[in-house]
């Protein structure tokens, strides 16, 4: 009849005791489970929305604080910034984002720059649209001259866009929008190199039945501007040949039922969209804006005006914004914090974290009150367990003194009592498992939904915020974060006790059982054979 | 005959009322192996004080006890109540959720003594051995009448193989017919089991039938004649 045994018995023989003893595990393990099940089922919904999410950071210029900065300065020293407003303005740099392409979690960038520009050797996919219909292909500029005359110029549409890429991987091909049917994307060498390569769409390439492997040219004037510019610039100069190294799907369709259909570009439509390195485009735009400026020059100027031909090509290159992709959108929080003091005062991360912080408050604060119910469960627990342990000691000296007197060590005793007290708290656990899941569900939906109106109420103005998100033409103003509402998030929140709950309930019992017969065992190492004999002989 | 227990110049004394009552004073005493030795004296003699010592349930102020020529607190007082002695209370102090057999299985566990591995058998028959039979064995204590309690605690007392074993006031709360069979009990563990009995009584009835009889008076055992 082992330590072990006698526990057993204990516990099966005195029923009423023990029955006492299971409810009050019940119970507190009931509250228990109320509170981490609400608290975990809070966090899982706001990593699940989280993960859902895009996990994505803009850097950005921050205009805001750097206008704030200039309008601080004297006027002469205003003067001094706008004189050399290209060496001062804090644009992204190059440096910048391959600092940040260094960290493991980067999957891409997105530095792109957007240019609207003309098909040379074959036809932009037609949109078919009241306007291609109306075969307008050509629009009219009318102004009025010196001497008060209309004077009307025709100039062409552009009709295809090129997005131009600084690094070799787009976040569109990373969230699955774009996907690489033929051939591959450009190199880091080829962007490097500024190597004449390019992406169409499946559509651009069956219209015109391009292949991987052939050369297309694009223009980057309209006819009218190259017969305007021809003695600034010859026509060769004003092409580019490109290879497609690359046949891309895009996901994005023609939205026939949009308000503006019917005017919308064929450079609109997604699939006249050509992806390419950023370098390899920079040299034709640089002499195609030298021979624009030579032009108004010598129309508008007095013509003597001396136009700069050695741009600085890097400074051609700077961005104001890149879009950073990482690979975790839980972890999004971090690279911010990890980075933020490389970009420097004037330049700043932007992400949806703000928003989606927001979105899941009602979330947090069911979580922050369901911990603390956990630990005022906790530390009541301990109170009350140590309390029951130590009245239920007094009734039980004289069955100490009685294993003391032939010989049954003090260790033993505190041991027999501790693992009473565990089965007893695994029992009362154990049912509070079955019944504390359906009962954290309806505590958590009730609170939620208190939490919700609540915050509806009271909060729809902050609610508004989108995080700094700039919405426009969604050709030069992608939009790559995750637009997402606080139903959605919501939605996600489900009370569940997973395993490992259940462990950390039994393993917080266990701890609660651990503390609470410490008091006790003291009491028992006091205890004298002697003593507690006497007093009950 | 050898000496089992060995009492050397015990003293042991309280403060009551701010007075100091000296309790035992100097007392020295051998106890023989194999012998039935009933312990008398007035009440207030200090008897149960003098047990509690010697049984190693209690520390004496002063002075040394020899269990076969081992300094008890040197052997450590927990191993010598769990492996030299067996004690036998008044109100027989048996665990109130276990059965008479669990009882008796209990000691058998606890003691470092060498116990046969048939241990449920061994306790059944020595219960059986003091008058409980199986169907009273497997009862829980507080279901037997004040005699087969104590008779449990006696076999209780021996199950753990020792050779010495204490009694304190055993027939105490017996009328007088369990008494003569408690007697009987006492009086066979000596004939029988070879076993010291050292037992503290006021009873004669008890008394009659030890082989010796001491006083404890002033803090000193003398031998009766």
């Amino acid at each position: 009849m082992n330590f072990l045994k006698r526990a057993l018995k204990n516990i099966t023989r005195g029923k009423t005791k023990t029955i006492l003893l299971i409810i009050t595990f019940f119970l507190i393990g009931n509250l228990v489970i109320v509170g981490l099940g609400i608290t975990s089922a809070a966090e899982n919904a706001k990593t699940k929305a989280r993960m859902s999410m895009n996990p994505v950071v803009n850097v950005t210029t921050d205009y805001s604080k750097w206008y704030e900065y200039v309008e601080g300065l004297t006027e002469e020293e205003q003067q001094e910034i706008y004189d050399n407003y290209a060496q001062n303005f804090p644009y992204i740099t190059e440096e910048m984002i391959y600092q940040l392409m260094e960290d493991d979690r980067v999957k891409a960038v997105n530095a792109l720059s957007v240019n609207t520009l003309y098909a040379g050797d074959f036809e932009a996919v037609p949109l078919n649209n009241e306007r291609e219909q109306n075969q307008e292909s050509n629009g009219q500029s009318c102004y009025m001259d010196e001497f008060g005359n209309e004077e009307c110029v025709e100039y062409e549409y552009e009709n295809i866009a090129i997005k131009s890429n600084m690094y070799d991987n787009m976040i569109e091909f990373e969230t699955g929008m774009f996907k690489v049917m033929d051939g591959r994307f450009y190199t880091q060498d080829e962007i490097d190199n500024g190597s004449p390569v390019c992406l169409i769409t499946e559509e651009l390439a069956e219209y015109n039945n391009l292949h991987v492997g052939d050369t297309i040219t694009i223009r980057l004037a309209g006819k009218d501007m190259i017969e305007r510019f021809k003695d600034f610039i010859s026509e060769e100069d004003t092409r580019l040949n490109l290879e497609i190294i690359g046949i891309y799907r895009t996901e994005k369709k023609v939205d026939e039922g949009a308000e503006n259909f019917n005017w919308m570009d064929k450079y609109e439509s997604p699939y006249n969209l050509i992806l390419m390195p950023t370098p390899s485009i920079v040299d034709s735009q640089i002499r195609m804006n030298i021979a624009q400026q030579k032009y108004w020059n010598q129309m508008y100027g007095n013509g003597e005006e001396e136009i700069d031909e050695n741009y600085d090509r890097a400074q051609w290159m700077t961005i104001s914004s890149a879009t950073i992709m990482i690979n975790d959108p839980l972890d999004v929080e971090n690279f911010i914090n990890d980075h933020k003091d490389t970009l420097g005062e004037y330049r700043k991360f932007e992400s949806d974290n703000t928003t989606f912080k927001q979105m899941s408050r009602p979330l947090d604060t069911l979580s922050l009150f369901a911990n603390i119910i956990v630990w005022i469960v906790v530390v009541n627990a301990i109170v009350i367990i140590t309390l029951i342990t130590a009245l239920t000691l007094k009734n039980r000296e004289y069955e100490i003194g009685v294993m003391l007197s032939i010989g049954v060590t003090k260790a033993k005793i505190v041991l027999q009592f501790f693992i009473e007290l565990v089965i007893v708290a695994v029992l009362g656990f154990t049912l509070a498992v079955l019944s504390g899941s359906m009962i954290a569900g309806k505590v958590g939906e009730v609170v939620m939904d208190y939490q919700v109106a609540t915050e509806d109420q009271y909060s729809d103005e902050e609610n508004n915020n989108n995080g700094g998100i700039y919405i426009g033409n969604e050709l030069w103003n992608t939009n790559y974060f995750t637009s997402i509402t606080q139903e959605e998030i919501l939605e996600e929140y489900e009370v569940e006790i997973s395993p490992l709950i259940i462990a950390e309930i039994y393993i917080l019992g266990l701890g609660v059982v651990f503390l609470s017969i410490l008091i006790p065992s003291a009491m028992i190492m006091r205890f004298n054979p002697k003593k507690i004999l006497m007093s009950t002989n | 005959m050898a000496t089992i227990l060995k009492l050397e110049n015990l003293c042991y004394g309280y403060v009551d009322g701010g007075f100091k009552r000296q309790i035992l004073e100097n007392l020295s005493y051998e106890f023989e192996e194999g012998r039935f030795y009933t312990i008398l004296g007035p009440s207030g003699s200090g008897k149960t004080t003098l047990l509690s010592i010697i049984a190693g349930l209690d520390k004496a102020d002063s002075g040394k006890i020899y269990y076969r020529d081992e300094d008890i607190e040197k052997m450590g007082l927990g191993q010598y109540r769990r492996n030299k002695i067996g004690i036998v209370f008044q109100q027989y102090n048996l665990i109130s959720y276990l059965t008479a057999l669990e009882n008796v299985e209990m000691a058998m566990t606890e003691t470092e003594n060498k116990i046969p591995k048939n241990q449920k058998e061994v306790a059944y028959a020595l219960l059986e051995k003091f008058g409980i039979v199986k169907s009273k064995a497997d009862r829980l204590v507080s279901k037997l009448s004040g005699g087969e309690q104590q008779r449990v605690a006696i076999a209780r007392a021996i199950a753990s193989n020792v050779d010495l074993i204490f009694a304190d006031e055993p027939t105490g709360n017996l009328d007088t017919a369990t008494e003569q069979e408690i007697i009987k009990v006492f009086k066979n563990l000596t004939e029988e089991f070879g076993k010291t009995v050292i037992v503290v009584t006021h009873s004669n009835e008890v008394s009659k039938l030890s082989d010796s009889r001491v006083l404890l008076n002033e803090g000193v055992l003398k031998t009766m004649e």
